[in-house]
């Protein structure tokens, strides 16, 4: 059961400690009871199905830039979401308010919404009530270090310290900028089928940027990040100290100093794993999104079963990815569907969609668990989880052998795609440039641009170090709905052509 | 809340915020209340998202010395504006390291106009904006049988925020705004083409035919054929296209804060010409049918309308009350929270003009030899060099221009240039000034940036 315990924020001052007590008691004591009583409001009215949920999220976000505080922000995101269906249509509403009168006139919104809205769906999102009701209560991650336990002072410790790391005693820094974050809470879930369900999200996050003045005036970046559903342990282990981070982060700026612009035309390439894991979930991962597949938006409508990659292509979307990964954790989708470890391509074979409720039982496939919601405020759409290409066997050392010559393209900026064309083009941060199966120079404004099917029939090889990862700052956007916390990752992809831009 | 008495309800939930962090501590508070209603209907291809509800939440800076704090929390009772207010406290007082720079939350001052108001969409019934959003669906949708996916969207929007602090600033500002948004994606064998148009008004519209306007444009686009050419050519960029291009162009550029910290590439140009005699521009936060025009910025300090460049001369920079006094220049009302009251206040433009040149478009095509005409959206301009000015977009929605004329459109082709120098290289200015959400903006020609196609 619900302790007040869980809703008391971190708190150093014994002024305001007493307010938030009282606060929280008054408000959450009877958080299921709220929900279930939105529940009886939208029956009595007419609703074919409901279902009702509670966010109550934290976020955290600092921010140091030059070495000076920038944010020492707090947001807490808290109320109440309410689906009402009305033949076979969903009206969404949503309140922050928590009282009855509040749950009420919510309810009453999402079904007049949805009544009104009846006539004119020609899809009908229909779904088969539930064999089997889930009851789960406080279902959460064991970490160590819950960022909840930790003062504010602890976490800008770990901010200053990336950022020092990252300096060093060089003239030719132009500017540093750290970022931490974390988000965690709880989230309630209850409709009329009969789920109860309730859990933890959690995500912490430690970035580095350092520019950086290069040849002639132009400016160079090093950027590095580690983030996950993790405890602030994350920061201590190895390759992820902020010393470490903010070393790497300087490193990686000096080397782009020198670096040349990268060559325009096509090449072989070789993919790192984090820009592999952006183009899994961008270019791959939304065209995938049965929403997209239903309303003809997605460059691959029609083509289960059939080969759109090599044989060296396997994509998974997972809601609990291995410990070993920095995944994000979702153990439950927002319409309390147990999430599932998908295989969207399995040897080159597409051989699944991301789905809903009503999209799982429009292509009779099994629920996947992929109706998520950023927050209160947004109706659950399909989304993502985790999605990422499975590992092959090469050594890194073995990759750039095999790519004999071409572009090494590394890390991500970011991007943009297309789903219904399956067009992308995406920014790397750094690269080099190799030549008889060596690195022989680094170079700078790297630019892949493609089309999914195009790149997914060119990977000729993979290693074996596959690495998830997920964050806070940043995230999938969709439908209004930014940023949305996923997981993404690769192997290192070896890739037979790929177009590469450049000045 | 109701929107006649939104006003008054803000102003009176900021108070007393700003009682109880005063009561609380803090040397100075600043409490921003923000409500924002919408209905949202999208009709996607037959499957229909409906949503209706209210965005509401405070956001709370207080100060104790130059150490500052920020918490936000969601909702409008009191007890989320206390919660806000002792979450932020409980921030400051942790937070070992000050912020030299920070003097104090703006003091008061006069107050501007708010953009027009219109009853009618807060008076917007459910049933009416679901009638409207299936018209736009159906217009796309049956335009032609190449259509294989349309969408039509409309949100309805009304709303408020108001400012209170301890240094004696209280102010509240109000808005009213229709947007529809039409998507079709359109297929012949294995090409396809995507278009879109939008229509974003703070009154209700006069007629508008976005559905039927953005099928016709997808379906002719199939006909693109190969442009098989390198090098410079005259590109001309209708006001959707150029819309994302004056965003881009003036995001870093003129922003105080970029000029303060020496990330603006016209930082040190104030005076000097920077672009064609024909080119005026300002940034006008008192335009008023703007999406941007209030009465207050999101500290407080009055909208107004600031001259950016005049007859091709730089004349001013864009401020909030922080980075003005930085820059030992005064605000100029910019201050807005990209999240809302979730976000502290940073620099952005309210409304970019373009004063319009006095060609008509067909007039600009027809004195083009052979050139580039580029609508709709364009891939990669949200990834332009902003430090330096290069640009390199792809754009899937291009015609040819031959001897005067749009011949046929293009497969997609990639325009790369320079943001900033592109100010000198404008051939034409259009007479054809459109309102987009950020910019208001004539068709523009330049000369010189490199194709490839």
């Amino acid at each position: 059961m619900i302790t007040n315990g869980h809703w008391l924020p971190s708190q150093t001052n014994n002024l305001t400690i007493n307010y938030q007590i009282q606060f929280t008691r008054k408000m959450v004591r009877n958080l299921f009871d709220i929900l279930r009583y939105g529940l009886d409001v939208g029956e009595k009215l007419g609703a074919d199905y409901i279902e009702a949920r509670l966010d109550d999220l934290q976020l955290r976000t600092l921010v140091k830039e030059n070495q000076k505080i920038k944010e020492t922000n707090l947001n807490r995101r808290r109320g109440i979401g309410i689906v009402a269906y009305f033949k076979g249509v969903p009206g969404y509403s949503y309140t922050a308010n928590l009282n009855r009168n509040a749950v009420k006139a919510c309810v009453e919104n999402a079904f007049g919404i949805a009544k009104a809205s009846a006539d004119i769906a020609s899809i009908k999102l229909d779904f088969n009530r539930r064999e089997k009701t889930t009851k789960v209560h406080d279902l959460k991650l064991t970490v160590n270090k819950h960022p909840k336990d930790f003062e504010l002072d602890y976490k800008l410790d770990i901010l200053d310290r990336v950022e020092q790391a990252s300096l060093k005693d060089v003239d030719w820094i132009k500017s540093t900028r750290a970022l931490y974050g974390e988000f965690y809470g709880n989230k309630y879930f209850m409709n009329t089928d009969g789920d109860e369900i309730s859990w933890e999200p959690l995500v912490v996050d430690l970035r580095i940027s350092v520019t950086a003045t290069g040849t002639g005036d132009t400016l160079v970046r090093g950027v590095n990040s580690k983030g996950g559903s993790k405890g602030l342990e994350l920061f201590e282990k190895k390759d992820s100290t902020p010393e470490y981070l903010g070393e790497k982060a300087h490193e990686r700026a000096d080397e782009q100093r020198e670096a040349k612009a990268s060559p325009a035309g096509n090449f072989r390439a070789l993919i790192d794993n984090q820009l592999g894991g952006v183009l899994a979930h961008e270019s791959f991962g939304h065209c995938t999104e049965a929403d997209f597949i239903i309303t003809n938006s997605s460059a691959l409508k029609g083509r289960l079963k059939e080969q759109i990659g090599t044989e060296l292509v396997n994509i998974y979307d997972v809601g609990t990815p291995s410990k070993k990964h920095n995944g994000f954790w979702l153990p439950y989708d927002d319409e309390g569907t147990k999430t599932t470890k998908t295989q969207l391509v399995k040897k080159g074979i597409l051989t699944g969609y991301l789905h809903n409720r009503a999209s799982s039982k429009m292509f009779k496939q099994k629920p996947t668990g992929n109706a998520r919601a950023i927050n209160y405020r947004f109706n659950p759409i399909p989304r993502m989880k985790n999605t990422y290409f499975g590992p092959g066997d090469l050594t890194e050392e073995e990759a750039i052998e095999q790519l004999k010559e071409g572009i090494y393209a590394i890390q991500t900026s970011g991007g943009q795609v297309d789903p219904s064309e399956g067009t992308f083009l995406f920014k790397a941060v750094r690269g080099y440039w190799i030549e008889n199966g060596e690195i022989k120079y680094p170079i700078k404004d790297v630019t892949i641009k493609g089309d999914l099917l195009s790149f997914l029939k060119s990977v000729e090889n993979a290693t074996k170090d596959l690495e998830i990862s997920s964050g806070y700052f940043g995230g999938c956007g969709k439908g209004g709905q930014f940023p949305l916390p996923v997981g993404l990752g690769a192997p290192k992809l070896l890739l037979s052509e790929a177009t590469f831009g450049g000045e | 809340m109701k929107f006649d008495t939104l006003k008054d309800n803000l102003l009176s939930l900021a108070d007393t915020g700003l009682k109880y962090a005063k009561n609380q501590g803090a040397e100075q508070a600043e409490i921003f209340v923000s409500s924002q209603h919408s209905s949202d209907i999208q009709n996607q291809q037959g499957m229909v998202d409906a949503k209706d509800g209210s965005n509401d939440g405070v956001g709370v800076r207080v100060a104790i010395g130059k150490k500052l704090g920020f918490a936000a929390m969601s909702g409008l009772t009191k007890e989320a504006v206390k919660h806000a207010v002792s979450e932020a406290l409980s921030v400051v007082k942790s937070v070992k390291e000050e912020n030299v720079d920070f003097e104090s939350f703006v003091g008061k001052s006069p107050i501007a106009k708010d953009g027009i108001l219109d009853d009618k969409i807060v008076a917007l019934t459910t049933e009416e904006i679901v009638s409207e959003t299936n018209k736009l669906f159906l217009d796309a949708k049956n335009f032609d049988e190449k259509i294989i996916s349309a969408s039509g969207q409309t949100q309805a929007s009304y709303g408020g925020y108001a400012i209170v602090n301890s240094e004696g600033m209280s102010g509240a500002s109000l808005y009213t705004y229709l947007v529809y948004v039409t998507f079709v994606t359109a297929a012949q064998e294995q090409k396809r083409k995507s278009s879109f148009e939008f229509s974003v008004t703070r009154t209700m519209p006069d007629e508008l035919n976005l559905g039927k306007d953005c099928a016709e444009k997808a379906v002719k686009l199939l006909d693109s054929k190969p442009l098989s050419f390198t090098g410079p050519l005259p590109t001309v960029w209708n006001q959707n296209v150029m819309s994302g291009y004056w965003q881009m162009s003036f995001a870093n550029s003129i922003n105080g804060r970029q000029v303060v910290e020496k990330n603006s590439y016209f930082m040190d140009k104030l005076g000097d010409k920077v672009g064609i005699d024909g080119l005026t521009i300002t940034d006008d936060g008192q335009l008023p049918e703007g999406l941007n025009t209030n009465c207050i910025d999101y500290e407080g300090v009055p909208r107004r309308t600031t001259s950016v460049i005049e007859k091709g001369v730089l004349r001013s920079f864009l401020y909030d009350s922080y980075y003005g006094r930085l820059g030992k220049a005064e605000s100029t009302g910019n201050a807005n929270r990209g999240q809302d009251y979730e976000s502290t206040p940073g620099i952005s433009q309210t409304t970019i003009v373009i004063q319009p040149g006095n060609k008509k478009f067909d007039d600009i095509i027809a004195g083009i030899d052979k050139g580039i005409y580029v609508m709709d959206n364009v891939m990669g301009m949200g990834h332009s060099n902003l430090i330096s000015g290069d640009f390199s977009v792809v754009a899937n929605s291009a015609y040819l221009i031959e001897k005067g004329e749009i011949v046929h459109p293009l497969d997609s082709i990639t325009i790369a240039g320079n943001l900033y120098k592109s100010f000198k290289s404008i051939l034409e200015i259009g007479s054809d000034s459109k309102l987009l959400p950020a910019v208001k903006t004539p068709t523009i020609a330049f000369d010189g940036f490199t194709v490839v196609g």
